[in-house]
């Protein structure tokens, strides 16, 4: 960049008149943390769907009976029939289901037994009890239908407090502790601060879709006199005395941020290319970052890493229909060159890549589009994966379903606390560490039931 | 997508020319004597009375720190405009000026374009997607060179409340959705919270963003229901929020502790069908319509809007038949009279222009201003400005050991540094779109990734901050790669002059002046003692201070050594927190 040649200049002048400052060290030195070198290696891929993707689009009950229940409930929202992609087999109750236009290449992942898909599964506070429903007893998460508390709940996986705390974030504490390998989080994201990734002492690490991955502070990384120079002047601002509360959690973000992208840009230097082509949106270039961190593990010392990605914009009160059409395809592309490049890589039974969203949305339309909901179907992606299997209950979409709660809002019929567990258990989290990670669980889960849905391979 | 096209065929432009230009300068360092530096005294402040106020800071830092809060950052002069007026005169004089719309802008941007002035930028690009960077480069020209600073200062941060973001492909490429919007937030900025609130309600840009335009009343026969989105993020977000709240900001509790819902899911259904049967105005007469109008408020049409009873919160009945308009009227004015307004919005102003973590008796004060305690009728914005701004916590002494104060905004440290330093262009026109910094802090005015701003009031970052039981909303868009990349922004800035984005003809790079530093550049303890005055009004810590003229102290070209200190400064946690 420009401005890095003005200060490349700038510094060679110094360099020559002035004598150099030493190089101060921050004292940021990370002890190595209790993470085995190599070897066993597993990823979790959180894909946020934010804004509460109307998934009763994405995911089409395929049996005439139940596609007439699915158009007569949709009215102008419902995608018509033909138009629609089958999916091979058939759930638990022998139902078939069919895909949304735009999702080619999720089809051809489900028949390569790569992608499963999980039904109607939401945040709930207790499992479902009907008797106490028709009592109006039956406790209900907090802020239902509210983007703010359900896309917060998608990433904490508690319901019933609101917590800043995310079960990703958790996962770190638990693994890693406060002193991570290389002073390099655990938990990278490609979309800046979350909840998901956030512990009590775990925060994210932030990467852009560039090669470099890690913006650099322009000219302080430079293997120059002037270089030189920047580190010297700008680690002596950062070691400085800050009393402030604000002032010095300001200052620990800066020092880290620029001890930490030495290591991810060094790293990433030495990643070979991907032969895999990704799209030139955000979305496509996050996952080919993943692709390339998840390739430099070793260099990074990484044995167990979670990714996170939000792709925002699915709040579709208005154009349902037009927007869905070309945002899925966007998503659709981005998962098939993910599978392709992580096959390339051989590691796609070591990553999983899961999505989520606030909600799913009312089955009935405004004239429009959609209002906020609450359960909705997921998508489930790795080498790891029991794939081209249904999971969860798809709820019928009759008229009179009990588990409609009004303009065909559906209640969950699989918790989150278990659509997680499975996760959580896969990456290695052990069982008398569950609670750990998601509280609520054992309300729903005991370990001695085995998986809790058995979407991911055992072993 | 066409914005991102455009966006690097812009800064292609940019960068093609920036390559030609030369470095920060020669050595033209004339020993010209310093100004003198002699601090007026706050001429109108009141010596406080009552002996709980805590003792004010006073004098030009006074001066200092009211800019940095209720502009969008003042030069050194300025700051004494305001020291010699005093602080209540200033916020007087403020108030009186004439509004500096942002329409008129995107209006000449238009001429311009008509008659061909932009040919020369030699875009291989639809006219029509150029004029999506005209409400962007209003914003900016406004922004850095607008006298009603107040005003201006006011209206970003309540666009932060009232949302609404470009990154809406149709509100992107609608020349005046954003600056007509704006300019609806600057009208009533210095108004009265009741009008801002219908005005913004009836906005087309907003009936966009949150999709209550062209929402029909339910439909029994197609199983169709009223669009439920306006009608909750106007309770959740707009007036009242999630919970009762007591004056002071804090929730109310029932008898089992938990807070207590202002309004359930009924309560949206019943405010959603008064949301229907709006559609554009002007030129168009048909419901639904895509015919875009965004200067004029949306239009009703009767026979689209549900015309029944309704009821709204606290069980007041909306009488059906009294036409859609009034109905919209009503819940407004229902919205209005709520308890939580005061404290829902007025906490919110303290975070946005003050500190993160007001107390609950400051809270209480500016609820108290906003229901007409003092006085003045509920909900008058210059009231609850003056409460904002001037009350005693305010304006007390920055104290290090209290966790007063709030982390610039990443956008407004920017401009603030720009304005400061007395950022200009030769042809006066401040030639910006914005592109390059918003891909860096991934931040720009109405913007933001969805409703819920770019960061939530109650964000509390993981560590000593959340720890300690505070919030600090701007932490939520600080990481690792933030951090880095403003403080690039302002590197480019200070040393590499790059302080605009569109710098081919027709448009022009605009320029810092810093000769009142220049000439200070020899008297280092002088040159610091200013910066701290401008910058951090006497909160730079001692030892930042130090390593800064450690710093300063090895270099010997002088206008290198005055650019090398801004350069610290403007990335030091001292500036980037306000005390």
């Amino acid at each position: 960049m420009l401005t890095r040649r003005h200060l490349l200049q700038h510094g060679l002048t110094l360099g020559a008149a002035s004598g150099l400052a030493p190089l101060l060290q921050l004292g940021f030195a990370r002890r190595a943390a209790a993470q085995e070198a190599t070897g066993d290696y597993r990823a979790l891929v959180c894909i946020l769907l934010a804004g509460g993707n109307d998934s009763f689009n994405m995911l089409v009950p395929w049996d005439t009976g139940a596609y007439a229940d699915y158009a007569a409930m949709r009215s102008d929202l419902a995608l018509p029939r033909d138009s629609l992609l089958p999916l091979a087999g058939s759930d638990s109750d022998g139902r078939r289901y069919a895909l949304h236009p735009g999702m080619p290449g999720l089809q051809q992942l489900f028949a390569a037994g790569d992608a499963a898909t999980l039904s109607n599964v939401g945040p709930l506070v207790v499992p479902l009890d009907t008797a106490a429903v028709a009592a109006g007893s039956w406790p209900v998460p907090l802020g239902l239908l509210s983007h703010a508390d359900q896309i917060q709940q998608w990433q904490t996986a508690v319901s019933d407090a609101r917590i800043a705390q995310g079960w990703g974030g958790r996962i770190a504490d638990l693994v890693q502790g406060a002193s991570p390998l290389n002073g390099l989080s655990m938990n990278i994201s490609l979309s800046g601060n979350n909840v998901f990734q956030s512990g009590q002492v775990t925060t994210p690490y932030s990467v852009t879709t560039a090669d470099a991955g890690a913006v650099s502070l322009n000219g302080y990384t430079d293997d120059t006199p002037g270089g030189e120079f920047t580190r010297g002047v700008v680690d002596a601002l950062l070691a400085a005395d800050q009393r402030q509360l604000l002032r010095r959690e300001y200052r620990n973000r800066f020092a880290e941020a620029l001890a930490t992208q030495q290591t991810v840009a060094s790293a990433l230097a030495s990643a070979t290319p991907l032969a895999t082509a990704f799209a030139d949106n955000d979305f496509a270039q996050s996952l080919r970052q993943i692709a390339r961190l998840i390739s430099v593990r070793e260099q990074l010392g990484a044995t167990r890493q979670t990714f996170f990605v939000t792709v925002g914009g699915w709040d579709h009160h208005d154009g349902l229909l037009e927007n869905q059409a070309a945002m899925l395809p966007m998503i659709d592309a981005g998962l098939l060159a993910f599978r392709d490049a992580l096959t390339e890589l051989d590691a796609l039974s070591l990553v999983t890549t899961f999505t989520s969203s606030d909600f799913g949305r009312t089955l009935t339309s405004n004239g429009k589009g959609s209002d906020h909901g609450w359960g909705g179907h997921h998508v489930i992606m790795g080498g790891a994966v029991n794939g081209g299997q249904f999971y969860g209950e798809y709820p019928d979409l009759s008229p009179d379903n009990p588990l409609d709660v009004g303009r065909g809002v559906y209640i969950p019929t699989t918790a989150t606390d278990l659509y997680f567990a499975e996760l959580v258990r896969w990456f290695g989290v052990s069982d008398s560490d569950l609670d750990q990670v998601l509280p609520n669980l054992g309300r729903f889960y005991s370990p001695s039931q085995g998986a809790p849905l058995g979407f991911m391979l055992p072993g | 997508m066409a914005r991102r096209l455009l966006a690097s065929l812009l800064l292609a432009g940019t960068f093609a020319v920036v390559a030609g230009c030369g470095g920060g300068g020669g050595s033209e360092t004339a020993q010209s004597p310093a100004p003198p530096d002699t601090p007026a005294p706050g001429g109108g402040d009141p010596a406080p009375v009552d002996p709980d106020t805590p003792e004010p800071l006073r004098g030009i830092n006074a001066a200092a720190r009211l800019a940095s809060r209720a502009t969008f950052g003042m030069p050194w002069a300025e700051i004494n405009t305001i020291a010699d007026r005093g602080q209540d005169a200033w916020l007087e004089d403020q108030f009186a000026l004439p509004p500096a719309y942002h329409d008129p802008v995107v209006a000449e941007l238009q001429t311009r374009a008509a008659r061909g002035d932009f040919d020369v930028l030699d875009l291989d690009l639809d006219p029509v997607i150029l004029q999506g960077v005209f409400s962007r480069m209003a914003w900016w020209h406004r922004t850095l060179t607008a006298e009603d600073q107040l005003r201006q200062r006011v209206a970003f941060a309540l666009s932060e409340i009232f949302v609404v973001s470009d990154n809406l492909d149709v509100l992107f490429i609608s020349p005046y959705a954003m600056s007509n919007y704006y300019d609806t937030l600057l009208s009533h900025a210095f108004g009265n919270f009741r009008d801002l609130l219908l005005a913004v309600t009836l906005h087309p840009t907003m009936g966009v963003y949150l999709s209550h335009i062209n929402n029909a009343r339910a439909d029994p026969e197609a199983n169709t229901f009223p669009d439920e989105n306006y009608a909750r993020e106007v309770m959740q977000l707009f007036s009242i929020g999630l919970f009762e709240l007591n004056p002071d900001g804090s929730e109310r509790l029932d008898d089992a502790g938990q807070p207590i819902p202002t309004y359930d899911n009924e309560d949206i259904g019943e405010l959603a069908r008064v949301f229907t049967g709006l559609s554009f105005a002007g030129a168009n007469n048909r419901f639904p319509s895509r015919l875009p109008e965004f200067r004029e408020p949306m239009r009703m049409f009767e026979a689209f809007h549900d015309n029944g009873d309704k009821q709204l919160l606290g069980g007041a009945i909306l009488a059906g038949g009294q036409g859609g308009l009034q109905d919209i009227e009503d819940a407004i004015d229902n919205l209005f009279q709520h308890p939580n307004v005061g404290p829902f919005i007025g906490r919110q102003l303290i975070q946005r222009l003050v500190s993160s973590n007001p107390s609950p008796a400051y809270v209480e004060r500016v609820t108290a201003a906003f229901n007409g305690d003092g006085g003045a009728v509920r909900g008058d914005m210059r009231s609850v400005l003056r409460a904002v701004l001037l009350d005693p916590e305010a304006l007390a002494l920055p104290d290090p050991d209290t966790p007063r104060g709030k982390l610039r905004e990443p956008l407004l440290r920017l401009v603030a540094a720009l304005r400061q330093l007395n950022a200009s262009s030769p042809d006066g026109f401040y030639a910006n779109t914005g592109f390059y910094v918003q891909e860096q802090i991934q931040q720009h005015p109405l913007s933001a990734p969805s409703v819920f701003n770019f960061f939530l009031p109650a964000f509390q970052p993981v560590g000593a901050i959340a720890d300690a039981g505070l919030v600090a909303p701007e932490f939520q868009i600080t990481n690792s790669g933030s951090v880095i990349a403003i403080a690039n922004l302002l590197q480019g800035a200070v040393l590499g002059d790059f302080l605009n984005d569109l710098r081919v003809p027709p448009f022009s790079p605009a320029s810092l002046d810093l000769d009142e530093y220049l000439a200070l550049a020899d008297d280092v303890p002088a040159l610091l003692d200013r910066l701290d005055t401008v910058f951090t009004y006497g909160t730079l810590g001692d030892d930042s201070r130090d390593s800064i003229a450690e710093a300063a102290a090895l270099i010997d070209d002088t206008e290198l050594r005055v650019r090398v200190v801004l350069y610290l400064l403007l990335i030091s946690p001292d500036y980037a927190v306000e005390l």
